[in-house]
C-alpha cells in the first residue's frame, strides 16, 4: 500500500500542475502554432483575398475577378481541376485496391511494414526529385525510353515530350496519390469488423451481398472523403508540376508562378491574386466536404 | 423445434488443438451454456456449428440434416456476438430487417416483424436510431432481434454480455431467458462468466482444453462436479493441502474422513477440493480439541457481508497456516471478527481429493 501512494501523489501531482495552468495557459501553449499559423497563412491568405478585389493603385475592382473567368485562365482552371480529378479518382481505386491488400496481410508481416513505410516516403516523393525520376527513366532521353528504341525500336509519344504535357503530369501525380490514398484510407478498411461479415452470412447473406449492403456502404464516406483529399493535394500541387513543364503554364500554380516571376508579364500580380482566391474556394469546398465525410466515417469507424 | 447434435469433432489451430473429440446433444428448445476459461475451445464449437470454422474431424447435424460442410448462410441460424457486430449504416429498424430483406420478405411484412421484435426486446421505441446512438445494452438486444428475425433454427449467443456492465448484464440475460422460453428456441450459449450460465441455463457444459469435463443441470455441475477442473473453475473452492492417511486426509495435522482415501496410497500428498459453504464456523472454547478432531484451530482474518451469507477468510493456526473460506448465513456470520479463534468444521457433500 505505501509503495502505491507515491505513485498516486506524483500523477496526482502532475495532473493538479495542469489545472493550475487553466485556459490560460493552454493557449499560451498553443502561442507558437497561432504565431505561425497567423504568419504563413492567414496573413498571406487576407493579402490573397484583398489583392484579387484591388486594382494596381489599389482602389477596389472586380476587374481582376472579371479577367480570371475569361477564356485563357479558366482553361487553367478547367485543365486543373481535370488533372486533380482524373488523378485522385485513378489514385483512390489504385490506393483502395492496395490497402485492401494490405488489411489482408498478417498485421506485423514484413510485406506490410515494408509496403506501409514505402507508402510513407512515397507519398511525400512529389516535387523536382519525382520529376527528375521520371525524367530520367521515361523522358525523352529517359532510361525505358533509350531501352524501348534500342531493343524493340518502339518509339513512346512525341518522342517521350508527352511527359512534359497534360499525360505526364497524370501519370507524375498518379504516382503520389496511390501512396497517400493508402495512408488515409487504411485505416478505414482496418476498421471493418469481421463480426459484420459474420453477421451477413449468418443472416443468409453471400460475400457479395455484404459488400453491397454493408461493407460499400461503410466504407463509402471514407473513400469519398479520401478522394476529396487527394483532388485537393493535386489541386495545390506546384513543385512537381513546375520542374516537368517549361513552356506555357496549363494549369493554375503555374499561372500564378507566371503572375509572379514572368518578365514578360509585369505589373499584374492582383490577377494572380484573383487566381489563388480561385485555389482557395475551391481547396476550401473540398475540404469542407472532407470533413463532413470524415465526420460520418469516425462515427460508422470508430 | 430444432434438435441439434455435434459429434467427435475435432479441431486444431496450428499445432494448437482447440477441440478434441467434442461431442454435445441438444434437445429442441433447450439452453445448453458452454462454460470454460480462455482457449477451452468454447468459442471454436459456437463457430463451427456457425459455419465460421470448418471441423477438422466430427459432425454437425441440425434437425437430422448433416450441415458440417454447408456455408453459414445455408444454415438457417441465427447468431449474436460478443459486441459491435450492429451495421452502423442501418437503423436498428433496418438491422433487424436486414435478414428479411435478403430472403425476400415483403417491405410491409418486414417492417412490422421488424416492429414486433423490437418490441419484443424492449425497444419499439427506438428502431430509427442508428447504433451509435444506443448503449451497448440496447446494441445487444436489437443484435438479438436481428437473429430472431429470420426465425432460425438454432440461436448462438457468444458472449454478448461480455462487453456489458454488471447491471445490465444481470438485466439482459434474464430477458434472453425469457424470450427464448418464449419462442422455444434451441440455443447455445458460450461464457465464461458462471454465474451467467448457471443463473439461465438448462444445462451447462464445462469445457478444459478442448474436452467436455462435465455437462450437466447447473444445481449438479456446481454441487457434484464430476472433475476436479469442474470443482476449482465453477464456484469459489477452498484447495487445502493434506495427506493420505487410511480413510482419512490430514489437513494441518487434523484428520478429515475420507471414504475416497482409501484409493489412494498412503502418505499421498494431496488437495482436498472444499467449497466456502462446507465450511462451518464456532466459536472455540478450547474444550472440543483432540488431536484426531475434524476440526481444525484457525484465527480470522477478514469478515465480508455479501448479502445472505457472510465470507469469513481464517488461517488454521497449525501446520502451514493454509487459508480458508467459509460462507456463514448472515446474522451468524456476521459475528465473527478479525482476530477471533474459531473452530474449522468440514461438512463435506462430496469430498474430492487431486492428487499434487
Amino acid at each position: 500500500m505505501a509503495a502505491s501512494n507515491p505513485v498516486k501523489g506524483g500523477r496526482g501531482g502532475r495532473r493538479d500542475r495542469r489545472a493550475r495552468l487553466g485556459p490560460a495557459g493552454h493557449y499560451l501553449a498553443l502561442a507558437p502554432f497561432l504565431v505561425f499559423v497567423s504568419v504563413f497563412l492567414l496573413y498571406p491568405t487576407v493579402v490573397v483575398v484583398m489583392g484579387a478585389f484591388q486594382d494596381n493603385g489599389g482602389h477596389p475592382t472586380l476587374s481582376n475577378l472579371r479577367a480570371v473567368t475569361g477564356s485563357v485562365y479558366a482553361d487553367a482552371f478547367v485543365r486543373s481541376i481535370e488533372l486533380s480529378a482524373v488523378t485522385a479518382l485513378v489514385g483512390a481505386v489504385l490506393g483502395a485496391l492496395l490497402s485492401w491488400a494490405i488489411a489482408a496481410a498478417k498485421p506485423e508481416g514484413l510485406v506490410r511494414r515494408l509496403v506501409l513505410a514505402g507508402c510513407g516516403v512515397l507519398a511525400q516523393f512529389g516535387g523536382v526529385t519525382l520529376a527528375f525520376a521520371f525524367i530520367a527513366t521515361v523522358g525523352v532521353t529517359g532510361l525505358a525510353t533509350n531501352l524501348l528504341r534500342e531493343l524493340f525500336a518502339i518509339e513512346p509519344p512525341r518522342g517521350g515530350a508527352w511527359l512534359f504535357d497534360m499525360p505526364g503530369l497524370m501519370v507524375v501525380y498518379t504516382y503520389f496519390q496511390i501512396p497517400l490514398m493508402v495512408l488515409v484510407f487504411l485505416p478505414a478498411v482496418e476498421g471493418l469488423r469481421p463480426q459484420w461479415h459474420e453477421a451477413v452470412q449468418s443472416l443468409g447473406g453471400s460475400t457479395w451481398r455484404y459488400w453491397r449492403h454493408v461493407g460499400g456502404p461503410v466504407l463509402s464516406p471514407a473513400f469519398l472523403g479520401a478522394t476529396l483529399l487527394l483532388f485537393a493535394n493535386a489541386f495545390s500541387a506546384y513543385g512537381t508540376a513546375a520542374a516537368l513543364v517549361s513552356q506555357g503554364s496549363p494549369i493554375v500554380p503555374l499561372q500564378i508562378r507566371a503572375f509572379m516571376t514572368s518578365e514578360v508579364i509585369t505589373g499584374q500580380q492582383n490577377l494572380g491574386k484573383a487566381l489563388g482566391l480561385g485555389m482557395i474556394v475551391v481547396v476550401a469546398l473540398f475540404m469542407g466536404l472532407y470533413a463532413l465525410l470524415q465526420r460520418r466515417t469516425a462515427r460508422w469507424l470508430r | 423445434m430444432t434438435h441439434l447434435q455435434m459429434s467427435g469433432l475435432g479441431k486444431a489451430f496450428g499445432g494448437v488443438r482447440a477441440l478434441d473429440s467434442f461431442d454435445l446433444d441438444i434437445a429442441a428448445g433447450e439452453f445448453v451454456s458452454l462454460l470454460g476459461p480462455s482457449g477451452c475451445g468454447k468459442t471454436t464449437a459456437l463457430r463451427i456449428v456457425a459455419g465460421f470454422e470448418s471441423a477438422d474431424r466430427g459432425r454437425v447435424v441440425i434437425d437430422g440434416q448433416d450441415v458440417t460442410r454447408l456455408t453459414p448462410d445455408r444454415r438457417d441460424i441465427g447468431m449474436v456476438f460478443q459486441a459491435y457486430s450492429l451495421f452502423p449504416n442501418m437503423s436498428a429498424a433496418g438491422n433487424v430487417e436486414f435478414g428479411m430483406r435478403l430472403r425476400g420478405v415483403a417491405p410491409r411484412r418486414r417492417r412490422d416483424r421488424a416492429g414486433e421484435l423490437l418490441d419484443l426486446v424492449g425497444l419499439a421505441a427506438h428502431g430509427g436510431k442508428y447504433p451509435h446512438q444506443l448503449s451497448g445494452g440496447q446494441q445487444q438486444r436489437v443484435a438479438l432481434a436481428r437473429a430472431l428475425a429470420i426465425e432460425p433454427k438454432i440461436l448462438l449467443l457468444d458472449e454478448p454480455l461480455s462487453a456489458l456492465d454488471a447491471k445490465v448484464r444481470v438485466n439482459l440475460r434474464g430477458e434472453i431467458r425469457r424470450i427464448q422460453k418464449d419462442l422455444g428456441i434451441t440455443t447455445l450459449f458460450v461464457t465464461h462468466d458462471q454465474e451467467e450460465a448457471l443463473a439461465i441455463s438448462d444445462r451447462v457444459g464445462v469445457m478444459s482444453e478442448g474436452r467436455m469435463e462435465q455437462l450437466d443441470v447447473p444445481a449438479t455441475v456446481y454441487r457434484e462436479p464430476a472433475t476436479p477442473f469442474v470443482a476449482q473453475f465453477v464456484g469459489v473452492t477452498n484447495a487445502l493441502l493434506g495427506s493420505i492417511e487410511g480413510s482419512h486426509v490430514v489437513v494441518d495435522g487434523s484428520r478429515v474422513p475420507i471414504q475416497e482415501a482409501r484409493s489412494y496410497r498412503q502418505g499421498a500428498k494431496v488437495r482436498l477440493l472444499v467449497r466456502p459453504e462446507e465450511v462451518h464456523l464456532a466459536e472455540a472454547d478450547g474444550n472440543e480439541m483432540s488431536a484426531h478432531s475434524a476440526k481444525i484451530l484457525a484465527t480470522v482474518l477478514t469478515n465480508s457481508f455479501l448479502g445472505p451469507v457472510s465470507r469469513v477468510t481464517v488461517r488454521l493456526d497449525t501446520g502451514e497456516g493454509q487459508l480458508v473460506l467459509a460462507d456463514m448465513p448472515s446474522p451468524e456470520g456476521g459475528g465473527f471478527a478479525p482476530g477471533q479463534q474459531v473452530l474449522v468444521e468440514l461438512r463435506l457433500r462430496r469430498p474430492m481429493l487431486v492428487e499434487r
